[in-house]
């Protein structure tokens, strides 16, 4: 009897943690657009620090997160970082009612961090790994690989796939690749000297049009959705590393 | 299709390599910690277990720094065979390696374990060789360690996901593993590609353990009931 009723008790929790969970709103976030993503919601407590605690984000490959919420995931906001994932969910009958909206267009990076010769001398002879996200699951992976059809480097380095950008980045920071085909915004969050990246024309690769939809009513999710319009977030985003210019719809 | 039968090569190769080194490291290390005396067994066992509890991802990030040419065992590889071990097949097969030990010397251990000193005694009495002892008394009495041994250490690198994910890189014919293949069917909700690869897990996995259970049963020698 005692057993039984510690497993009601138990259940009851386990109910209770789902029904109350219009706490924080949970926030799906390509890995590029983490760290600004922070950002913009420290920016956004400003005017409300009531806010703040109000958002619970998790990050990974864009292909990831969109599987997850196509099985179902309980996320308020999903901010991809292309426009493909978000219009495929809005052809879904339960997110049918809210417009995917660009909110930022991703920049490519080619980072070398022991650069030492110029970047001509670099693309002659560069012999290493080149560490990519995987491009089946992450926007930026098939854009990298996209600018690589084009004889960027005169010998084709081998391609190291990481599962998203941040893993991508983390090849390289660790020494086990020695380039790193990723966004320029995990370049500029890490302080990376400009000497060690280089930025390749937009026109060389399929332009990255990240685009976010809401997937909920969360009050929390609903701000943030409104704010990401703003031209205070619009400024936030182009520091971080995008062009911010298309960033509004 | 193409692709996948690479994938499913890679996997073999490595399930089948990581099994055969730990047939020829693992039995001699196994045998120690069964039979020594050594005050040393006791801080190896557990040791030697670590991998069984430990998150893959814990062995796979200090594999991914240790690979690291900016460090000691990264550099020196470097230096004597030319090629860095991250993102390679042998930094996988190395990986497999620490993460299937456990799984090649517990059945070990425990096999060995249940062989009476008395016949060793005996066989040496009639003057048989320690290689002689090898092959017509120790393994013939632990053949079902051994059989269990294999098969673990085999499926379970097979099924190896954590610790690639981290130091794989996804290379075609070199890194890319039927787990990590089915992680990205599953991802990219290519359902049929990922049921394929999955049913074929399973159904591969269950013929292992039916065949543990088929060829050890009913067999006195060697202890693998408390297998553990």
């Amino acid at each position: 009897m005692t057993l039984f009723r510690a497993g009601v008790f138990l259940w009851s929790l386990i109910c209770a943690s789902q029904t109350y969970a219009e706490g924080p709103a949970r926030i799906a976030v390509a890995a590029n657009f983490k760290a600004t993503l922070a950002v913009l919601i420290d920016a956004l407590a400003q005017s409300d620090p009531a806010s703040q605690s109000n958002y619970q984000l998790v990050s990974g490959s864009t292909g990831v997160l969109f599987a997850q919420i196509s099985a179902g995931a309980p996320f308020d906001l999903f901010l991809a970082a292309d426009s493909a994932r978000p219009e495929q969910l809005h052809t879904q009958s339960r997110f049918s009612h809210h417009q995917p909206k660009v909110y930022a267009q991703g920049r490519l990076a080619l980072w070398i961090p022991g650069r030492d010769r110029p970047w001509d001398a670099i693309f002659a002879t560069f012999e290493g790994d080149l560490a990519i996200a995987n491009p089946a699951l992450a926007p930026y992976g098939a854009a990298a690989s996209a600018l690589l059809e084009a004889p960027l480097f005169q010998r084709a380095p081998r391609r190291i796939q990481g599962n998203n950008v941040h893993q991508a980045y983390q090849f390289v920071e660790t020494g086990n690749a020695q380039a790193a085909l990723i966004s320029l915004a995990q370049l500029l969050q890490a302080k990376v000297p400009p000497d060690q990246y280089y930025l390749p024309a937009q026109v060389q690769y399929p332009a990255i049009m990240q685009k976010r939809i809401l997937l909920s009513d969360h009050p929390a999710a609903r701000a943030l959705d409104q704010f990401l319009a703003t031209p205070r977030a619009a400024a936030i985003i182009k520091q971080a590393g995008y062009h911010a210019a298309l960033a509004r719809e | 299709m193409e692709q996948d039968l690479i994938t499913l090569g890679t996997s073999i190769r490595l399930a089948s390599f990581t099994t055969i080194i730990l047939a020829i490291f693992g039995t001699p290390l196994a045998w120690w910690l069964a039979r020594s005396q050594s005050p040393l067994t006791v801080l190896c066992i557990p040791l030697l277990a670590l991998p069984l509890v430990l998150p893959p991802t814990v062995i796979g990030f200090y594999l991914l720094l240790a690979f690291s040419p900016q460090h000691f065992f990264g550099a020196a590889w470097l230096d004597w065979f030319g090629s860095s071990l991250a993102f390679s097949f042998e930094g996988l097969l190395l990986g497999s390696l620490v993460y299937s030990l456990p799984f090649y010397i517990q059945p070990m251990v425990v096999a060995f374990k249940a062989i009476p000193g008395t016949l060793l005694d005996a066989a040496k009495t009639l003057g048989a060789g320690w290689l002689d002892r090898f092959f017509t008394v120790i393994l013939p009495l632990s053949k079902n360690g051994l059989l269990i041994a294999t098969t673990l250490t085999f499926t379970h690198t097979l099924g190896e996901f954590g610790i690639v994910l981290m130091i794989g890189g996804n290379l075609p014919g070199e890194t890319r593993v039927l787990s990590i293949a089915l992680f990205d069917y599953v991802e990219t909700l290519n359902y049929d590609k990922a049921h394929l690869l999955a049913a074929g897990l399973v159904g591969f996995s269950l013929l292992a353990m039916v065949l543990i259970q088929w060829l050890t049963k009913d067999r006195p020698a060697g202890h693998t009931d408390d297998l553990g």
